[in-house]
């Protein structure tokens, strides 16, 4: 359950990210960057998704801070398996390397381009150890951070879909009139709504890691439902970079796999039962 | 001791295997079971304790229901009359209908079928053509109403009839009480999926009803019955200890099996929703608001979780999953649930134009 305070944030999120270019500098006023309530974060996080904020929100946001405690400016990493490379990395102030059970700082190597042109992929070499021990919680607090914005991002996805198949006609009609559609975004709807409550409920109680695996598998697919959904009822538009809808159907691609991959949570969590 | 602990002991004393309750026989011994229950002032927690219930919170309730279907406990053979006809009573009915029929309905002295549905009206209640002609101290009630719940072997039902002919629709309709074996009502009962007399088609010719026996105004049936409408489709008739236990007995099964890895993710996902189907009922309770569309929301995810999960079960047991048992009782149960209580097409609908505002 979320407080009005939590509500309240959210809709100050909402207005600064709606009003501007450069969200980052301006999360770090607004505290943002200092939030480590796991349940604050996830409220943080879930609108940052809404906007499709790029850069590196779950690393610099959830995991940076757990690894390292409080520092300035925004921090990515590269946490192999899972995170074989560092996401906007050439921008990002604190670049680390988390591998052989301590934190590196990390020296930038070749780049790589992601399915998602708004986020770059930066191979990380090993240079010099920050911290001789990696806290498990930071692996935690980043897949649910990455959970929060799959979600958000999927609500804005919904929303899109829904404005547009209200004033899209054919047929002398809104396309958004027919069932075919009207069924398929109440599934996506319903998706959504199921999901946040695992989302919440993980952020709620210490991290455990069956519940940060639930959240992140029932987020990422809601998202991603919501996504193909979008496409589709955007149709020709939303195959285009002239349509925002393209940038965060983009964006839930790439983190889908991000923090875990579904199928590697769902073992998680099976091992868990 | 806790309400938790209370129930649990209770019912690792009380729970035994019945015989189906499509059955006479299995009809009078879950009408036993209801009077262990109400005896043990667990029939009816959330009731005034007038009624024999303890005033219990709702979210006792999600508690009595996560032990009760964890430990197998037989069906709810009152479930009709606690879940559907009892929230209209407690706001729509007069005293006089609390203080006559309550009791009863918690011991199962009395036992309630639903007739809501007809030949000719099914998700289009709003069609309905059963009337109720005026007469000296009540009315007469005649048409046929179908798929009715329990009616096989009920004492009494509840549902709409027309009560003004002139009005169109939801207009002119009115929600009685009568009794099935008044004279007048025949009742033949009908073979499921799963071959059980589940429910059955009623037949009324002039079927007398005392005015004592309209619930709320003439006329005003339609919005009375939507009320409970809501209790169906919502929190009432699945309580997510339902699927949580039958998630539980998927993840026993999928290891006596030897975790098979194909089936995974399908046992992993049916757990999931078992869970996000539990926190997400505890979240409305806690909030205190009326039931509203986002009803429609929760009929089609646990519905569609039950047939998914049961699917999953018959999946794991291999060639052996033809095999009748609970696995595949349960299994043609669940096939029921996207149609009961509003189609989840028309629930579908509802979250589109209600829920996200699309237009009809």
């Amino acid at each position: 359950m979320r407080s009005t305070e939590h509500q309240e944030f959210t809709a100050a999120l909402h207005k600064m990210l709606g009003a501007t270019d450069d969200p980052w500098p301006k999360l770090a006023d607004m505290g943002v960057t200092d939030l480590d309530s796991p349940l604050d974060l996830v409220v943080a996080c879930e609108e940052l998704g809404h906007h499709a904020v790029p850069g590196p929100v779950a690393e610099s946001l959830g995991a940076a801070p757990a690894l390292l405690g409080a520092f300035e400016g925004v921090a990515t990493l590269a946490m192999p398996p899972h995170l074989p490379y560092a996401a906007d990395a050439s921008s990002a102030d604190l670049v680390l390397l988390v591998a052989d059970g301590v934190v590196y700082r990390g020296e930038l190597g070749a780049r790589t381009e992601s399915v998602d042109p708004s986020r770059s992929l930066w191979e990380v070499r090993p240079a010099g150890i920050l911290r001789g021990e990696v806290p498990a919680a930071a692996f935690e607090m980043g897949a649910l951070c990455c959970a929060a914005y799959l979600l958000g991002a999927g609500q804005a996805l919904l929303e899109m879909s829904v404005r547009h198949a209200s004033v899209r006609e054919q047929f002398g009609r809104p396309v958004g009139a027919n069932q075919a559609v009207q069924h398929r975004l109440a599934d996506v709807a319903i998706g959504l709504e199921f999901a946040r409550p695992l989302l919440d409920a993980a952020a709620l109680g210490p991290l455990e890691p069956r519940d940060v695996s639930a959240a992140k598998v029932a987020c990422a697919d809601a998202a991603y439902r919501a996504a193909r959904s979008a496409l589709q009822v955007h149709g020709a538009i939303g195959y285009t970079t002239e349509h925002e809808m393209s940038r965060f159907l983009l964006k839930v691609r790439a983190l889908a796999g991000a923090w875990g991959t579904q199928s590697w949570h769902r073992e998680r969590i099976m091992e868990s039962l | 001791m806790s309400l938790r602990e209370e129930v649990r002991d209770w019912l690792a004393e009380h729970v035994r295997p019945l015989p189906s309750v499509d059955t006479a026989e299995g009809f009078a011994a879950h009408r036993e079971w209801e009077r262990e229950l109400a005896a043990a002032r667990l029939a009816v927690i959330t009731w005034p304790a007038a009624y024999g219930g303890r005033d219990a919170t709702l979210g006792e309730w999600l508690v009595f229901e996560e032990e009760y279907w964890s430990a197998s406990a037989p069906v709810r053979v009152s479930q009709n009359g606690l879940f559907l006809l009892a929230p209209v009573l407690f706001s729509h009915g007069s005293q006089e209908q609390r203080d006559r029929y309550l009791s009863a309905m918690a011991t199962a002295g009395e036992v309630w079928a639903q007739a809501w549905s007809e030949p000719d009206a099914g998700s289009d209640l709003a069609s309905l053509r059963s009337r109720a002609a005026r007469t000296e101290g009540g009315w007469l009630l005649s048409g046929t109403k179908t798929w009715s719940t329990r009616a096989a072997f009920a004492d009494r039902a509840f549902g709409l009839f027309r009560t003004d002919p002139s009005a169109e629709r939801h207009r002119g309709l009115t929600y009685f009480l009568f009794d099935l074996r008044a004279p007048g009502v025949t009742v033949r009962p009908i073979r499921q999926l799963g071959g059980g007399t589940g429910f059955a088609e009623l037949f009324l010719d002039e079927v007398f009803v005392p005015d004592s026996d309209v619930v709320g105004e003439p006329g005003d049936g339609w919005r009375i019955a939507m009320s409970t409408a809501g209790h169906e489709r919502g929190l009432s008739l699945r309580s997510p200890g339902r699927f949580l236990a039958a998630a539980d007995r998927l993840v026993s099964l999928f290891r006596e099996q030897g975790s098979p890895a194909e089936l995974r993710d399908r046992v992993v996902d049916a757990w999931l929703g078992a869970r996000a189907y539990q926190l997400h009922t505890a979240e409305i309770v806690a909030s205190g608001d009326p039931p509203g569309p986002e009803t429609s929301m929760g009929k089609v995810f646990w519905s569609e979780l039950d047939v998914a999960l049961h699917e999953t079960a018959l999946d794991l047991l291999g060639p052996a999953g033809e095999v009748a048992g609970r696995w595949t009782d349960d299994y043609l149960f669940s096939l029921a649930g996207p149609i009961y209580a509003g189609t989840n097409e028309i629930q579908r609908t509802v979250v589109a134009r209600r829920v996200l505002g699309l237009p009809a």
